[in-house]
């Protein structure tokens, strides 16, 4: 376990931010309690001052895991978010994108969503932005980037992609495994 | 059990006859009924045969044919293989076999004689043998034999608790002069020994970029190129920053970083400074993104506007506006 590099810190707050923007800092800077960012065996954790104490005993090999895994580095230095960050994701997110109950399923085995499923969606929503999708009461189910506009989803026909997927709450049945 | 008792009268189960397998002519006989016209070199496990094909044989059963001929042929190659003469050894007998007559090119090209240093070349001119030393010496003060170099070693002046000093410069430290002298000896013989790399590759890597006697034929591309990328990648980073701060080109490849990476510790707690740090990491991220022009954003005002200003307008007319029947 040890804290982010700068250029780590760089990369995965870049792709945090296409997801919440400027409520990154109230991820970083809590009021009720000091959590912080650590790298684990190439997993990024979000934990809270005490864990992180009591986790720096355990060797590095041994420790399994801590916190809240936000994802993992790839090889090439890269970023990807994993299902367990949605939380936080839900919580804070800039634009939303509320699904309808028929489509709902189709996105939690992991397909794009389709702009006959999408209920609604955050006004002036840019393209290729971050987004968190909700059913229509308010549960989130995933994350993704949108394929367009909010203004170009008016004139789509129903079959076009809206979200391209990234996540979904069905990850944690199909890559329980490998998820924490 | 009356078979068992059968069987052993005639031979057991599983035992083969030799006499049995000539009776079936399962394989042919070691003589060959042809006439010897191979060409043998036995040195190397060879027989040459140069006599010519039946045409009328071959095209009957070509397959056939051919195994024939090289089933006699092994046969007499082998034959002869057994009138050689022979040495026991505990497996078995070893042919001896003749020195090989054909000769087989080398896999590898002859490897380049290395070229001479200095010292070689005169020693050649003036005719110098190389002497072997004794790698032990009589040492006058211990009254023994010592080895001639390094530790413990034969009278070493260095051991000295008091040496004489200079006459002409009594400032000067004796001990000191002999650590002095050594290190030059060894520095200079470092230069020299680097002299003689660079003449025999006639290159050094000082010297990338000028005439240094590499020509630019076939041979020498891959070396030339890779002595300017070198050399293209320390020029580079041969900025104030080291190249910190430079712009990266359009299509350049970043530079592996020098040196070890430093990764923060773990002994480090201190959570406030770390999130500080953080929060201005993203506040210089944030200022990059907001610098560039939201296109969508700004289109979109700018149809909103226009399209109040165009409405304004009609009602400013006079009369009401008409609604557009759909299209």
């Amino acid at each position: 376990m040890r804290k982010l590099t700068e250029e780590e810190t760089k990369v995965f707050f870049e792709k945090l931010i296409k997801f919440i923007g400027r409520n990154i800092s109230l991820l970083i800077e809590r009021k009720d309690e000091a959590h912080c960012f650590r790298v684990q065996k190439n997993k990024v954790y979000y934990v809270n001052e005490e864990t992180m104490k009591k986790a720096q005993s355990v060797p590095r090999d041994s420790l399994q895991s801590l916190g809240t895994c936000f994802g993992k580095f790839t090889k090439t230095g890269k970023f990807k978010l994993q299902i367990t960050c949605l939380d936080y994701l839900a919580q804070y997110a800039k634009y939303k994108v509320w699904v309808k109950p028929q489509s709902e399923m189709s996105w939690l085995y992991g397909n794009n969503l389709l702009k006959a499923g999408m209920g609604r969606i955050t006004e002036d929503t840019p393209a290729n932005q971050g987004v968190v999708l909700f059913s229509m009461n308010d549960v989130p189910i995933g994350f993704g980037t949108t394929s367009k506009s909010t203004q170009d989803c008016r004139k789509l026909d129903p079959t076009a992609m809206v979200v391209y997927h990234i996540c979904d709450v069905g990850e944690y049945l199909r890559d329980e495994d490998t998820l924490f | 059990m009356s078979t068992t008792t059968t069987s052993s009268t005639t031979a057991p189960e599983g035992v083969i006859n030799a006499s049995d397998i000539l009776a079936q002519n399962k394989f042919s006989s070691h003589l060959v009924e042809k006439e010897d016209s191979l060409l043998y070199d036995l040195g190397n496990l060879c027989a040459f045969d140069f006599s010519s094909l039946n045409k009328a044989e071959y095209n009957e059963n070509p397959e056939e044919y051919i195994n024939k001929i090289s089933r006699d042929n092994v046969q007499l190659l082998i034959t002869r293989m057994f009138q050689l003469d022979s040495k026991v050894v505990e497996s078995g007998a070893l042919a001896l076999l003749p020195k090989p007559l054909t000769p087989i090119p080398r896999m590898k090209p002859i490897p380049e004689a290395k070229q001479q240093t200095r010292w070689e070349a005169f020693a050649a001119i003036k005719d110098i043998k190389k002497r072997k030393k004794d790698s032990k010496v009589w040492d006058e003060t211990h009254k023994e034999w010592r080895h001639s170099w390094g530790y413990k070693r034969a009278n070493d002046e260095g051991e000295n608790f008091a040496m004489y000093a200079n006459p002409n410069n009594p400032e000067q430290d004796p001990f000191q002069k002999l650590i002095d002298d050594k290190k030059e000896r060894v520095d200079k013989n470092k230069r020299l020994e680097q002299r003689n790399l660079d003449e025999s590759h006639k290159r050094s890597s000082s010297m990338v970029g000028s005439n240094n006697g590499l020509d630019f034929s076939k041979e020498n591309r891959g070396q030339i190129k890779n002595d300017v990328r070198n050399t293209l990648n320390v020029a580079k980073v041969s900025t104030a920053s080291m190249g910190k701060f430079d712009k990266v080109l359009e299509g350049d490849k970043k530079l592996p970083t020098r040196g070890v990476k430093r990764l923060a510790g773990l002994g480090d707690n201190n959570i406030q400074g770390e999130s500080e740090n953080s929060l201005k990491m993203v506040k210089r991220i944030l200022n990059k993104e907001e610098g560039i022009l939201n296109v969508d954003k700004a289109t979109n005002q700018f149809i909103t506007n226009e399209n109040k200003e165009n409405m304004k307008k009609k009602f400013k007319d006079g009369g009401r506006p008409i609604k557009k029947s759909k299209k």
